[in-house]
């Protein structure tokens, strides 16, 4: 064996233990928050923000205090998600318990919508058992910065596909997180082809 | 070292004197000569049959908050039945626990569900429900009705300081609306979300 293949085999090996180290540390999902099947497409439409002034019966309780941000205002649409807008995913895996125990959501894949780079895979977040839907966490890139971005579906009475009735909890709501920032969209989604 | 374990009787006087020294310093320092003393607060002039809280005129000094304009009919010259029981035994002592609700709510929100009610009645009357309104959905507003004796109170042989409830109070309404867009008729629809008013009474609790 020469150097050369010695160095390429060590690589080779150095390698594939990495790969092997990283899988193992990946935990097993937890049981479903919602049964969603994987490989489907679903659109997201934001009708309005989620908030005491919103048409849906506005309780505190249906947005995850672990989802607060250290200033909590508005993210004024940085990455063009607005009530009106719309994004749309593909149901990936279901989302690793790193903070077991927890239930889990369907990874968002193909994320079209919001003009954000998708960067590296960040930790799933916690699942809520018959509320969270998908979720898409990412070191995102903004304007070519990395910035810490968290997007998730929610369906607070665990039926995401009903209409917006007014006075009632909605259907979905929609939280999306930034390093400072949040916004909680009322929201509709429907499945749509792939 | 040799002072503290010691068995001279000399140094182990010297060292309980030091200890109650010490003792009695923080016993000095951590106590505040203006702390007050809680005194129990004995309820007098309304008792089991009850009481009617009648409103007077309306105080709009020293009030910044928007009125509530008359939302649950409360407003000048409207009384209001409040009910008194005690909590403790009846015939055992001449200063009781209360127990205090509002006796009926005001026809204007006859049809409200009452969801939760706490009343307390001791330096002062508070009365707290949570209501909804099943005919409007989303409708839901807290009512805070706390009501204050305008006399400080007199202090018995016993020390203990009794307030008399029949005579002139002061009560202060306040409505909360978590979101007002589901009520209508509140702020004449013309707001949404959570928003909240006030009105404050010079009135007259009275007991049968």
């Amino acid at each position: 064996m020469t150097k050369r293949e010695a160095l390429l085999c060590g690589i080779a090996i150095h390698g594939a233990i990495s790969c092997v180290a990283y899988e193992d540390s990946t935990p097993p999902p937890g049981p479903p928050c919602i049964d969603v099947d994987e490989n489907l497409r679903f659109q997201v439409t934001l009708v309005e923000t989620y908030g005491p002034s919103s048409n849906s019966l506005y309780l505190e309780t249906v947005v995850p205090t672990f989802l607060e941000t250290p200033y909590g205002s508005s993210c004024q649409a940085a990455d063009g998600l607005a009530p009106g807008s719309q994004f749309e995913f593909t149901t990936g895996r279901y989302s690793p318990a790193y903070a077991a125990p927890t239930c889990s959501y369907r990874e968002m894949e193909a994320v079209t919508g919001p003009s954000v780079g998708a960067g590296k895979y960040d930790w799933a977040v916690r699942g809520i058992d018959g509320e969270s839907f998908a979720g898409w966490t990412r070191t995102a890139r903004l304007a070519g910065a990395p910035i810490p971005y968290k997007l998730l579906v929610i369906a607070p009475t665990g039926q995401p596909f009903g209409p917006v009735v007014r006075a009632q909890l909605p259907p979905t709501i929609v939280i999306r997180t930034m390093e400072n920032c949040r916004d909680v969209w009322v929201a509709t989604v429907e499945e749509v082809a792939p | 070292m040799k002072l503290l374990f010691s068995n001279d009787g000399h140094h182990h006087r010297w060292l309980r004197m030091t200890a109650v020294m010490v003792t009695g310093y923080f016993l000095i320092a951590t106590s505040s000569p203006g702390d007050p003393i809680r005194t129990r607060t004995c309820v007098d002039g309304i008792g089991p049959e009850g009481a009617t809280l009648t409103l007077g005129a309306l105080q709009t000094e020293n009030n910044n908050n928007a009125s509530c304009g008359g939302y649950d009919g409360l407003l000048e010259g409207v009384s209001l039945p409040i009910a008194v029981s005690y909590t403790d035994d009846a015939g055992a002592t001449s200063c009781h626990d209360f127990a205090i609700a509002l006796g009926a709510l005001p026809s204007e929100l006859a049809a409200a569900r009452i969801v939760s009610e706490n009343g307390r009645l001791s330096d002062v009357m508070d009365i707290s429900l949570s209501l909804e309104k099943p005919s409007e959905a989303g409708c839901r507003f807290d009512l805070d009705l706390s009501v204050h004796v305008s006399t400080a109170g007199t202090s018995d042989d016993a020390g203990l300081r009794h307030i008399n409830w029949a005579g002139p109070v002061t009560v202060v309404r306040t409505l909360s609306f978590p979101q007002v867009q589901f009520c209508s008729g509140a702020f004449g629809d013309q707001k949404s979300g959570a928003i909240y008013c006030q009105d404050v009474w010079s009135s007259t609790l009275s007991s049968p």
